[in-house]
């Protein structure tokens, strides 16, 4: 297994822009997704999988809340009671439309799937690292599928994962029947690498 | 010897039983009509396929996230009326589900400013999807496991293809599989109305018209539909459903929010689940498509079909439910199983609520105006997501 696994701190750059082709979509991300980006760049740097490659992904609780700070702003500013019509009017119009990309699950896996043109067996997967590790080993790939995680904390701190996984390596971690998240894995075979 | 579902428990559109909606397929109930649970006062668009009991729209307050709930009463009902489960140790039951973005109460977060928790509970204005559901399989004593899948549209079909694998595999004896979501909330309603794939300028119940000429996209529906998956040794014939006996997965890498228009991967996913379950494309009988009604969806599946069935895909009977129920989004696969098991149990390819005029782009073989009845071995089912996941299960009728 090769694992490559990275934590930003909330006022870290994260320098996603080393590793995308496609620059403009770069504004949908979040930032756990930039750093699932720059792993992926790293365990890709030398040679990219094959397109049939199964990719396997997961994401954790996000802090959506945030996208809404500008809404209840507007209801602050105005003094205004919460109404179907002041929703409409008055905070629709403050919430960005790319909140909407950010806070739907599957956007990681779509994103790095498109970077990299995987379209062979994949899931994307939310919370425990069983799913993660089960897909994987259900898997009929010969060879290495990659699997991901990344987590966004609610202080802007963003830690992702990659690793190229035979099924036979997810058979046999301990982390195959765990309910803890998924990025505990990488964080987990991660620090052991370094 | 196949993987089998032998239970289902439901809370839709087309009600809150198994026969409620099944009689509501049969009948082709137009369930989508304007919203009822929330005020819509100045939306542009109101109607959705809300959650029903008798034709009544189920209500809820503010702070209830409808999806967690309901899931939980779905599966409390499967458990109850069907009884698989004594069968298994908690351990060998794992619980698959797919499931949507996260519910914020925002009229709760306007009102308090911070995130108190209503009386009696221990979450916030925020529900996290991962919390709820694993206390949900911590009530019904789900100790195999519980995995979350999130592809958007295709996350209840991910959901059921991955219970299959297990299964299948030995992995685990039995899965509650299946999905659930609700964006039908002042949040997710309107974000989705802002990703431009909703439907405008018909009447409520005629919004959806999947296949149609005159389509201009989806309505949205909400539900949570659950599956006892397990394997046919262990099944008494008289519970036995359906079998599933392919699935196959594949990626678009296309576009965000755009199908691939040649469909290729969509096409790969199908020849996949064809693979898996060992038949030819000259065997499947009928198409149960994502058909979702928005402009890109029919000539996108049509395509794939074409690619895997050539000649025969014009005469291949299709059909989607989302006419009679809006789009589900994570639990729409799970719900349209049963219009799929419905098909396999009475053999009929039934018409596609609101199709009326053929789109040129997509020359589907659609369903008018009353069931198609022919002999259904084979079926498959296929799911695509916003995001480019797409998912193909075929299904077998099981001869009691």
């Amino acid at each position: 297994m090769e694992i490559i696994y990275k934590r930003y701190l909330p006022n870290q750059e994260i320098p996603v822009y080393d590793h995308v082709s496609r620059r403009k979509l770069v504004k949908y991300y979040t930032r756990d997704t930039m750093a699932a980006v720059v792993c992926m760049g790293l365990l890709f740097k030398d040679k990219k999988p094959a397109s049939d490659t199964p990719f396997y992904f997961s994401t954790s609780e996000t802090q959506m809340l945030d996208y809404y700070k500008d809404a209840c702003k507007v209801f602050d500013q105005n003094n205004i009671p919460f109404s179907s019509f002041h929703f409409i009017e008055k905070a629709v119009p403050a919430i960005s439309p790319l909140s909407h990309f950010k806070s739907m699950r599957n956007m990681a896996h779509c994103f790095i799937s498109i970077e990299y043109g995987l379209k062979g067996d994949n899931a994307a997967l939310l919370g425990p690292a069983s799913g993660l590790l089960v897909s994987a080993l259900l898997s009929d790939y010969k060879g290495e599928v990659i699997i991901g995680a990344a987590k966004l904390h609610a202080d802007g701190t963003a830690e992702a994962g990659m690793a190229k996984i035979t099924p036979q390596e997810a058979s046999l971690d301990p982390m195959l029947d765990s309910n803890r998240e998924a990025i505990i894995f990488f964080r987990k075979h991660g620090l052991n690498q370094q | 010897m196949s993987v089998v579902i032998t239970g289902i428990g439901v809370r839709s559109p087309l009600g809150c039983s198994v026969k409620e909606a099944m009689e509501n397929i049969q009948k082709g109930t137009r369930c989508v009509a304007e919203i009822e649970n929330l005020d819509t006062t100045g939306f542009t668009q109101k109607a959705a396929g809300e959650i029903r009991r008798k034709g009544k729209v189920v209500k809820t307050e503010p702070w209830v996230d409808r999806k967690a709930k309901f899931l939980d009463e779905a599966i409390g009902d499967l458990i109850s009326e069907f009884g698989h489960t004594t069968k298994y140790t908690p351990g060998e039951i794992a619980l698959n589900v797919g499931s949507g973005v996260d519910y914020v109460d925002i009229e709760t977060l306007y009102k308090k400013r911070e995130f108190e928790y209503p009386p009696g509970e221990d979450i916030s204005a925020h529900y996290k999807s991962v919390k709820l559901i694993n206390q949900i399989a911590a009530k019904y004593e789900i100790e195999g496991g519980t995995n979350i899948f999130t592809a958007a549209c295709a996350a209840s079909s991910q959901a059921i293809g991955t219970s299959y694998r297990m299964i299948k595999k030995g992995y685990r004896k039995a899965v509650i599989t299946g999905g659930s979501d609700s964006m039908i909330n002042y949040v997710n309603y309107i974000g989705f109305q802002h990703l431009g794939a909703m439907a405008s300028g018909f009447e409520a119940p005629y919004a959806c018209k999947p296949f149609d000429k005159n389509r201009n996209g989806t309505i949205l529906g909400e539900g949570a539909i659950v599956l006892f998956l397990e394997h046919e040794s262990k099944a008494a014939k008289k519970d036995i459903l359906a079998q599933i006996i392919g699935y196959g997965t594949t990626m678009d890498a296309y576009a965000v929010t755009d199908p691939d228009p040649e469909a290729t991967s969509l096409a790969n996913a199908i020849e996949k689940a064809l693979e898996d379950a060992a038949i030819t494309p000259e065997m499947i009988d009928c198409v149960h498509l994502h058909g979702t009604a928005t402009p890109k969806n029919a000539p996108s599946e049509y395509k794939a079909l074409k690619q895997v069935f050539g000649s025969k895909t014009e005469s291949l009977p299709v059909y989607s439910l989302k006419g009679q129920t809006g789009h589900l989004i994570g639990s729409c696969g799970a719900l349209e199983m049963l219009s799929a098991i419905y098909s396999l149990e009475h053999q009929v390819v039934l018409p596609t609520v609101n199709f009326t005029e053929q789109d040129p782009e997509a020359p589907l073989y659609i369903i008018k105006d009353k069931p198609l009845e022919i002999k259904i071995k084979y079926l498959l089912k296929l799911n695509s997501s916003f995001g480019g996941e797409n998912t193909a299960l075929v299904l077998k009728r099981f001869v009691k």
